[in-house]
């Protein structure tokens, strides 16, 4: 899985800028709002750690 | 072309990053936990008051003011001056900051609380715990002026480097997944894909953080041109250069009440005094804050003649202060309860795990 075809540059970066403009909108959310805008805040922030741990669990092995 | 762009994308983001490096490292460890000081002073054992809101009502404000001047007097030895008044908006603690002369510097401050539903004094404010201490380095490394413009500038070369970071990523993703960790390679390639992935995953919150960290290291020059611009030409013709003697100040509670009158139902945050940093030479500044989540961050100041209490003008903040003020609570993540403080400190937990691989990636390289 880790040698593909050469991506467009579009392609490579549509996931990072979606997740940079999701934790915006979860930081503006927090700030506007109490109640609901906070959980949705907290849920948009923790969402990269969340990706990174799913990662993480992916991640290739040494074979051993 | 293609590859000079690359290196010189390069050389942008290894530069960037090794400049800062070590200040994000102390800013980040100092800020982690700053994330958690309203948990960290509550362990102190200290219960909020009951009762209603001190920016509501309560005891007359000459009855608390006057209080904290003779208790001042006490602690220190001689007579001072009301310099500031902070209100909460949600229990009845008040505090009054009393300080040598009007101009005091924050270093000569004294702060006093009181409980304004009953007017019975709390006790002084202590400063230079452990958390003031954090608070301090992490603002201007105990260095003052300086220290902040120089912590702005390394939060400036921050935001540099994310932003060439996110140029090199692509060049590097070329053939590779999202979120590929290729564990199975060397410690080389690993601490990379490391980088890479939190790196960007992170880039959001980063990019905020470091923009907002910029824009408040320059709160003291931010704060002074309002001073000198827009709150001048609020009080213009009004005399507000000459500064007036603290013995000739009129009564707080009047100049309350003409600028809740100006402004009805909105709840005052504080008040600046005469001389001081918040207002004119001679005026009260009476600052509230609005009612909504996000316009409690915004504060709309009423200028009121100090000794004849006549209301002078009542004006919001013009954008570079809002700006700065809405920098605080994006900066500080207080604004969302433990489960946003939780996440904050996981993604400092994260930035700094960026900033060790990639500080191994570059010693890698020389070697």
């Amino acid at each position: 899985m880790s040698r593909l075809r050469p991506q467009p540059t579009r392609t490579i970066l549509a996931l990072p800028l979606l997740l940079a403009a999701l934790a915006l909108a979860g930081l503006v959310l927090g700030l506007t709002g109490d109640g609901w805008r906070d959980v949705v805040s907290v849920v948009l922030l923790a969402l990269p750690c969340l990706l990174f741990l799913n990662h993480w669990r992916c991640r290739t092995r040494r074979a051993s | 072309m293609r590859n000079r762009a690359i290196t010189a994308v390069a050389w942008v983001h290894k530069w960037s990053s090794l400049v800062c490096t070590l200040a994000l490292f102390m800013l980040c460890l100092t800020g982690l936990p700053l994330i958690f000081h309203d948990e960290i002073e509550g362990l102190s054992g200290d219960t909020a008051l009951q009762g209603a809101a001190s920016a509501r009502t309560g005891q007359p404000l000459d009855r608390i003011v006057g209080a904290a001047l003779t208790d001042y007097a006490k602690a220190a030895g001689n007579p001072g001056v009301p310099l500031f008044i902070g209100f909460s908006p949600d229990n009845p603690l008040i505090t009054v900051t009393v300080g040598p002369r009007p101009d005091a510097p924050e270093a000569e401050m004294r702060l006093f609380s009181y409980d304004r539903a009953t007017g019975t004094a709390v006790g002084e404010v202590a400063q230079g715990g452990v958390m003031d201490f954090l608070l301090q380095l992490h603002t201007d490394l105990l260095l003052g002026l300086p220290g902040m413009l120089f912590l702005g500038a390394m939060a400036v070369l921050f935001v540099v480097a994310l932003i060439s970071g996110v140029v090199l990523y692509v060049p590097f993703m070329r053939r590779l997944a999202f979120g590929t960790l290729r564990h199975d390679r060397s410690a080389r390639v690993r601490n990379l894909d490391q980088h890479n992935l939190l790196g960007v995953l992170a880039l959001g919150w980063t990019l905020v953080i470091g923009l907002t960290g910029a824009i408040n290291a320059f709160a003291d020059p931010l704060t002074a041109a309002w001073r000198t611009g827009e709150l001048q030409s609020m009080v213009a013709g009004q005399d507000g250069q000459t500064a007036l003697a603290p013995a000739d100040y009129g009564s707080i509670d009047t100049a309350m009440a003409r600028a809740q009158a100006a402004l009805p139902g909105q709840m005052p945050q504080f008040i600046g005094f005469p001389g001081g940093a918040w207002s004119s030479a001679r005026h009260y500044a009476i600052f509230f804050q609005g009612d909504t989540p996000l316009t409690s961050h915004l504060l709309t100041p009423a200028l009121v003649d100090a000794e004849s209490g006549a209301l002078i003008d009542v004006r919001p903040m013009p954008a570079t202060m809002q700006a700065l003020m809405l920098s605080k609570p994006l900066h500080f993540g207080d604004y969302g309860g433990l489960a946003l403080k939780l996440v904050w400190a996981a993604l400092t937990l994260a930035t700094l795990w960026v900033l060790w691989t990639g500080l191994v990636l570059w010693l890698g390289k020389r070697r």
